[in-house]
């Protein structure tokens, strides 16, 4: 039997929500200068992440073209 | 980043956690250009042995001793802020289950697909998370065919056919 797709599981999402409360408080007790530092910090992230997935893609592709 | 992601690997590689992968706007982030929040959403599978009772100490605490400073229910690796969420539907599930490895800055790391990251944006519903799948969409960095079975199967059908007409109507 396949499990139902709509499955909900509610102490996992009493955690979830819990968790998302409490990073909300986190974010909104920040000041304005270190938001603007998140935002940069965040592009350079970024940079970094759309690097290691175009490498990625290009080895899946390159393991692919090899089988 | 790097220091939680490296912590995150410890705790697959310690037993803690079965499995995890990175959604949220830092997930997007691998295929898309930068959002504004820095907040890492990582999806976790919980050993299979955890019990009935469902408890994320192990992990706050063993991201503790990797160097995390745990505050109420989030962690923070330096600058940055690190929330563990768990496998509460199937969706999500089917996410970490089926993400993709790639690597950031030379670390490997778990992102959700781009289909998963669209279907959870459109369960999830807010504004934002309409606005994560319409830059999907126009940047064509997600299969329509692949999103649109999977919102089938999950019940998101008339939430992809909104957002659809939607970007078709910015179109034009």
């Amino acid at each position: 039997m396949t499990e139902d797709p709509l499955k909900v599981d509610a102490a996992k999402t009493a955690l979830n929500a819990r968790a998302k409360a409490s990073m909300r408080i986190y974010l909104k007790s920040r000041t304005w200068p270190e938001k603007i530092a998140s935002i940069e910090r965040m592009n350079e992230a970024a940079r970094h992440a759309r690097e290691g997935m175009r490498k990625a893609r290009r080895a899946r592709s390159e393991h692919q073209d090899g089988n | 980043m790097q220091a939680a992601l490296k912590a995150l690997n410890c705790l697959v590689n310690n037993g803690v956690i079965e499995n995890y992968a990175i959604g949220g706007a830092i997930g997007a982030s691998f295929y898309l250009p930068a959002m504004q929040t820095e907040d890492i959403d990582v999806f976790v599978f919980l050993p299979a042995s955890s019990g009935p009772l469902v408890t994320l100490t192990p992990v706050y605490e063993a991201l503790k001793a990797q160097g995390g400073e745990v505050d109420r229910e989030h962690v923070r690796f330096g600058n940055w802020p690190v929330q563990i969420l768990t496998d509460a539907n199937a969706l999500i599930a089917e996410a970490i289950g089926e993400a993709v490895d790639t690597d950031y800055d030379g670390i490997p790391t778990r992102v959700f697909t781009p289909e998963h990251l669209c279907a959870i944006a459109l369960q999830t519903g807010r504004a934002k998370d309409y606005a994560r799948v319409i830059l999907f969409l126009e940047e064509n960095e997600v299969d329509v065919g692949v999103l649109s079975t999977l919102a089938a199967r999950f019940g998101l059908s008339d939430r992809l056919k909104r957002t659809l007409e939607r970007t078709k109507g910015e179109a034009i």
